[in-house]
Protein backbone atom coordinates (compact mmCIF):
# COMPACT_ATOMS: atom_id res chain seq x y z
CA UNK A 1 0.00 0.00 0.00
CA UNK A 2 3.33 2.09 0.14
CA UNK A 3 3.58 4.62 -2.56
CA UNK A 4 1.32 3.94 -5.47
CA UNK A 5 2.02 3.49 -8.98
CA UNK A 6 -0.19 6.44 -10.72
CA UNK A 7 -0.17 6.56 -14.04
CA UNK A 8 -2.13 9.33 -16.26
CA UNK A 9 -3.72 8.84 -19.39
CA UNK A 10 -2.93 10.27 -22.07
CA UNK A 11 -4.01 14.08 -20.91
CA UNK A 12 -4.61 16.28 -24.41
CA UNK A 13 -3.55 19.42 -22.57
CA UNK A 14 -3.25 21.70 -25.43
CA UNK A 15 -6.33 20.49 -27.72
CA UNK A 16 -8.48 20.78 -24.61
CA UNK A 17 -7.51 23.73 -23.16
CA UNK A 18 -8.66 24.82 -26.91
CA UNK A 19 -11.81 22.82 -26.44
CA UNK A 20 -12.43 24.68 -23.07
CA UNK A 21 -11.92 27.97 -24.51
CA UNK A 22 -14.78 27.18 -27.02
CA UNK A 23 -16.83 26.21 -24.16
CA UNK A 24 -16.85 22.31 -23.79
CA UNK A 25 -15.36 19.30 -22.56
CA UNK A 26 -17.27 16.53 -24.80
CA UNK A 27 -16.05 13.64 -27.01
CA UNK A 28 -12.89 11.42 -26.50
CA UNK A 29 -11.49 13.48 -28.61
CA UNK A 30 -11.12 16.67 -26.70
CA UNK A 31 -10.93 14.27 -23.74
CA UNK A 32 -10.79 15.85 -20.15
CA UNK A 33 -8.20 14.30 -18.44
CA UNK A 34 -8.63 11.20 -16.54
CA UNK A 35 -6.14 9.84 -14.20
CA UNK A 36 -6.68 6.65 -13.31
CA UNK A 37 -4.87 4.08 -11.19
CA UNK A 38 -3.20 0.38 -11.83
CA UNK A 39 -3.67 -0.98 -8.69
CA UNK A 40 -5.58 0.13 -4.99
CA UNK A 41 -3.42 2.37 -3.27
CA UNK A 42 -4.30 4.30 -0.09
CA UNK A 43 -4.55 7.75 0.00
CA UNK A 44 -3.40 8.93 3.12
CA UNK A 45 -0.68 11.24 4.81
CA UNK A 46 1.93 9.55 2.98
CA UNK A 47 1.06 9.32 -0.17
CA UNK A 48 -1.09 12.18 -0.40
CA UNK A 49 2.18 14.69 -1.82
CA UNK A 50 2.47 11.85 -4.81
CA UNK A 51 -1.29 12.41 -6.00
CA UNK A 52 -1.34 16.26 -5.42
CA UNK A 53 2.00 16.45 -7.44
CA UNK A 54 -0.08 14.37 -10.37
CA UNK A 55 -3.42 16.29 -10.36
CA UNK A 56 -1.72 19.83 -10.19
CA UNK A 57 0.65 19.17 -13.00
CA UNK A 58 -2.19 18.46 -14.80
CA UNK A 59 -3.81 22.28 -14.06
CA UNK A 60 -0.45 23.72 -14.41
CA UNK A 61 0.07 22.20 -18.37
CA UNK A 62 -3.57 23.78 -18.72
CA UNK A 63 -6.54 20.99 -18.61
CA UNK A 64 -9.41 23.29 -17.74
CA UNK A 65 -11.63 19.80 -17.89
CA UNK A 66 -10.73 17.66 -15.30
CA UNK A 67 -12.30 14.24 -14.25
CA UNK A 68 -10.87 11.43 -11.64
CA UNK A 69 -10.48 7.84 -12.01
CA UNK A 70 -11.33 7.26 -8.14
CA UNK A 71 -11.29 3.41 -8.35
CA UNK A 72 -8.02 2.87 -7.27
CA UNK A 73 -8.39 4.66 -4.44
CA UNK A 74 -9.07 2.11 -1.60
CA UNK A 75 -9.66 4.89 1.31
CA UNK A 76 -8.63 8.57 1.74
CA UNK A 77 -7.56 10.01 4.89
CA UNK A 78 -7.72 13.70 5.42
CA UNK A 79 -4.66 14.24 3.45
CA UNK A 80 -5.92 13.16 0.58
CA UNK A 81 -9.38 15.24 1.28
CA UNK A 82 -7.04 18.67 1.20
CA UNK A 83 -5.36 17.52 -2.20
CA UNK A 84 -9.18 17.34 -3.88
CA UNK A 85 -9.78 20.51 -2.20
CA UNK A 86 -6.85 22.65 -3.35
CA UNK A 87 -7.37 20.82 -6.80
CA UNK A 88 -11.01 22.21 -7.46
CA UNK A 89 -10.03 25.33 -5.48
CA UNK A 90 -7.39 25.91 -8.31
CA UNK A 91 -9.47 24.62 -11.40
CA UNK A 92 -12.42 26.83 -10.14
CA UNK A 93 -9.53 29.77 -9.75
CA UNK A 94 -8.31 28.65 -13.81
CA UNK A 95 -12.22 28.69 -14.76
CA UNK A 96 -12.12 25.10 -14.97
CA UNK A 97 -14.31 22.82 -13.79
CA UNK A 98 -14.01 19.12 -12.13
CA UNK A 99 -16.08 15.61 -11.51
CA UNK A 100 -14.87 12.90 -9.66
CA UNK A 101 -16.37 9.34 -10.45
CA UNK A 102 -16.27 5.01 -9.62
CA UNK A 103 -15.53 6.48 -5.92
CA UNK A 104 -15.44 3.31 -3.63
CA UNK A 105 -17.44 3.08 -1.11
CA UNK A 106 -15.19 3.83 1.69
CA UNK A 107 -14.14 7.01 0.01
CA UNK A 108 -17.26 8.03 -0.44
CA UNK A 109 -18.02 7.42 2.87
CA UNK A 110 -14.93 9.57 4.24
CA UNK A 111 -15.95 12.05 1.79
CA UNK A 112 -19.45 12.74 3.57
CA UNK A 113 -18.16 12.58 7.41
CA UNK A 114 -16.05 15.68 5.87
CA UNK A 115 -18.98 17.29 4.53
CA UNK A 116 -17.24 17.60 1.01
CA UNK A 117 -20.12 15.84 -0.76
CA UNK A 118 -21.65 18.72 -1.74
CA UNK A 119 -18.51 20.02 -2.67
CA UNK A 120 -17.77 18.05 -5.70
CA UNK A 121 -19.78 16.69 -8.89
CA UNK A 122 -19.14 13.22 -7.81
CA UNK A 123 -20.29 10.54 -10.49
CA UNK A 124 -20.39 7.10 -11.39
CA UNK A 125 -18.57 6.47 -14.92
CA UNK A 126 -16.63 8.31 -16.77
CA UNK A 127 -19.04 9.24 -19.41
CA UNK A 128 -21.21 10.68 -16.37
CA UNK A 129 -18.57 12.82 -15.21
CA UNK A 130 -17.96 14.49 -18.42
CA UNK A 131 -21.88 15.08 -19.21
CA UNK A 132 -21.51 16.39 -16.01
CA UNK A 133 -18.93 19.23 -16.74
CA UNK A 134 -20.46 19.70 -19.58
CA UNK A 135 -23.37 21.05 -17.93
CA UNK A 136 -21.32 22.98 -15.24
CA UNK A 137 -19.87 24.64 -18.06
CA UNK A 138 -22.88 25.83 -20.10
CA UNK A 139 -24.85 26.46 -17.09
CA UNK A 140 -22.15 29.88 -16.25
CA UNK B 1 -8.75 -16.80 8.35
CA UNK B 2 -7.97 -20.55 9.72
CA UNK B 3 -5.16 -21.14 12.11
CA UNK B 4 -2.99 -23.68 10.91
CA UNK B 5 -2.53 -26.53 13.14
CA UNK B 6 -4.01 -24.75 16.21
CA UNK B 7 -1.16 -22.13 15.81
CA UNK B 8 -2.99 -18.64 16.66
CA UNK B 9 -2.34 -15.70 14.75
CA UNK B 10 -0.77 -13.33 17.66
CA UNK B 11 -3.23 -10.66 19.03
CA UNK B 12 -1.03 -7.97 19.96
CA UNK B 13 1.12 -6.40 18.29
CA UNK B 14 3.41 -3.55 19.57
CA UNK B 15 5.81 -1.10 17.25
CA UNK B 16 7.97 1.89 18.22
CA UNK B 17 9.06 3.50 15.22
CA UNK B 18 10.08 7.54 14.36
CA UNK B 19 7.99 10.59 14.71
CA UNK B 20 8.69 10.89 10.81
CA UNK B 21 6.35 9.56 7.67
CA UNK B 22 8.10 6.51 7.26
CA UNK B 23 7.60 6.05 10.73
CA UNK B 24 3.79 5.88 9.68
CA UNK B 25 4.19 4.19 6.62
CA UNK B 26 6.12 1.50 8.55
CA UNK B 27 2.88 1.43 11.32
CA UNK B 28 0.84 1.23 8.51
CA UNK B 29 2.01 -1.39 6.68
CA UNK B 30 2.34 -3.48 10.33
CA UNK B 31 -1.30 -2.64 10.56
CA UNK B 32 -2.12 -3.79 7.31
CA UNK B 33 -0.39 -7.30 7.98
CA UNK B 34 -1.93 -7.57 11.24
CA UNK B 35 -5.21 -6.88 10.29
CA UNK B 36 -4.52 -9.78 7.34
CA UNK B 37 -3.38 -12.44 10.21
CA UNK B 38 -6.19 -12.10 12.18
CA UNK B 39 -8.53 -12.54 9.16
CA UNK B 40 -10.18 -8.70 10.45
CA UNK B 41 -12.98 -7.65 7.73
CA UNK B 42 -11.70 -5.32 5.32
CA UNK B 43 -14.96 -3.45 4.94
CA UNK B 44 -14.14 -2.25 8.46
CA UNK B 45 -10.37 -2.42 9.05
CA UNK B 46 -9.81 0.85 6.88
CA UNK B 47 -11.57 2.96 9.12
CA UNK B 48 -8.78 1.86 11.66
CA UNK B 49 -6.00 2.66 9.05
CA UNK B 50 -8.06 6.11 8.08
CA UNK B 51 -8.22 7.21 11.71
CA UNK B 52 -4.72 5.67 12.51
CA UNK B 53 -3.40 8.12 9.71
CA UNK B 54 -4.79 11.00 11.22
CA UNK B 55 -3.36 10.25 14.62
CA UNK B 56 0.00 10.06 13.50
CA UNK B 57 0.40 12.58 11.05
CA UNK B 58 -1.14 15.05 13.82
CA UNK B 59 2.09 13.80 16.21
CA UNK B 60 4.35 13.83 13.25
CA UNK B 61 3.45 17.51 12.37
CA UNK B 62 2.85 18.38 16.66
CA UNK B 63 6.36 17.17 17.02
CA UNK B 64 7.86 18.93 14.41
CA UNK B 65 6.13 22.29 15.03
CA UNK B 66 7.93 21.48 18.74
CA UNK B 67 11.55 20.88 17.22
CA UNK B 68 11.73 17.49 18.00
CA UNK B 69 11.74 14.03 16.11
CA UNK B 70 11.19 12.00 18.98
CA UNK B 71 9.47 8.23 18.70
CA UNK B 72 5.72 6.91 18.29
CA UNK B 73 4.43 3.79 20.22
CA UNK B 74 1.65 1.93 18.26
CA UNK B 75 0.04 -1.09 20.55
CA UNK B 76 -2.94 -2.64 18.38
CA UNK B 77 -5.17 -5.02 20.92
CA UNK B 78 -8.15 -7.67 19.86
CA UNK B 79 -10.73 -8.64 22.07
CA UNK B 80 -13.29 -10.68 20.42
CA UNK B 81 -14.35 -7.97 17.58
CA UNK B 82 -12.66 -5.01 19.93
CA UNK B 83 -9.71 -3.48 18.84
CA UNK B 84 -8.10 -1.30 21.30
CA UNK B 85 -5.31 1.65 19.55
CA UNK B 86 -2.91 3.16 21.63
CA UNK B 87 -0.54 5.29 20.33
CA UNK B 88 2.19 7.40 22.73
CA UNK B 89 4.39 9.63 21.78
CA UNK B 90 6.90 11.92 23.63
CA UNK B 91 6.36 15.63 22.08
CA UNK B 92 4.77 17.87 24.61
CA UNK B 93 1.98 17.60 26.22
CA UNK B 94 -1.04 18.08 23.37
CA UNK B 95 -4.59 16.80 23.48
CA UNK B 96 -5.68 16.91 19.94
CA UNK B 97 -9.38 16.04 20.91
CA UNK B 98 -9.62 19.66 22.16
CA UNK B 99 -9.21 21.25 18.25
CA UNK B 100 -12.28 22.96 17.27
CA UNK B 101 -14.35 21.39 14.83
CA UNK B 102 -14.03 23.12 11.22
CA UNK B 103 -17.13 24.86 9.85
CA UNK B 104 -18.06 22.53 7.13
CA UNK B 105 -21.86 24.66 6.33
CA UNK B 106 -19.30 27.25 4.27
CA UNK B 107 -18.30 26.93 0.25
CA UNK B 108 -15.24 25.87 -1.26
CA UNK B 109 -13.38 28.41 -1.50
CA UNK B 110 -13.71 29.29 2.28
CA UNK B 111 -13.53 25.45 3.64
CA UNK B 112 -10.45 25.15 5.87
CA UNK B 113 -7.55 22.94 4.52
CA UNK B 114 -7.20 22.38 8.41
CA UNK B 115 -9.04 20.65 11.31
CA UNK B 116 -10.46 17.62 9.10
CA UNK B 117 -8.81 15.02 11.16
CA UNK B 118 -10.29 15.11 14.00
CA UNK B 119 -13.63 15.06 13.06
CA UNK B 120 -13.24 12.04 11.25
CA UNK B 121 -11.07 9.76 13.81
CA UNK B 122 -14.51 10.57 15.86
CA UNK B 123 -16.64 9.36 13.11
CA UNK B 124 -14.53 6.44 12.47
CA UNK B 125 -14.23 4.66 15.64
CA UNK B 126 -16.83 4.16 18.44
CA UNK B 127 -14.31 6.21 21.00
CA UNK B 128 -10.96 7.97 21.65
CA UNK B 129 -10.00 9.21 24.75
CA UNK B 130 -6.79 11.21 25.82
CA UNK B 131 -4.62 11.03 28.46
CA UNK B 132 -1.00 12.74 29.16
CA UNK B 133 0.62 9.59 31.12
CA UNK B 134 4.60 9.41 32.56
CA UNK B 135 5.81 12.59 30.29
CA UNK B 136 3.77 11.48 27.14
CA UNK B 137 0.37 11.49 25.04
CA UNK B 138 -1.48 8.72 25.11
CA UNK B 139 -4.32 8.40 22.86
CA UNK B 140 -6.55 5.04 22.43
CA UNK B 141 -8.54 4.44 20.07
CA UNK B 142 -11.57 1.71 20.15
CA UNK B 143 -13.40 -0.08 17.17
CA UNK B 144 -15.70 -3.28 17.00
CA UNK B 145 -15.01 -4.13 14.08
CA UNK B 146 -17.77 -5.73 11.85
CA UNK B 147 -18.47 -6.51 8.01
Amino acid sequence: MNGGTAETASPSGRRSQTEARRGTCRSEKTGATASGWSRQWAVDSTTSGELEQRLLAQVGSGERCVVVDMAGIEYISSAGLRVFLRLARKLKDAGGTLALYAMGEPVRQVFELAGFLPLFAIEASRELAIARLEEKRSSR
Amino acid sequence: MIPIEGKMPPRHHSMIVPASVSGVRQVESELTAFAKSNGLPTGAIWRVQVALDEVLSNVVRHGSAAGTVGSIGVDLDLDGPRMEIVVTDDAPAFNPLEAPAPDTSVRLEERPLGGLGIPLIRALVDEVRYERRDGRNRLTLWKTLAD
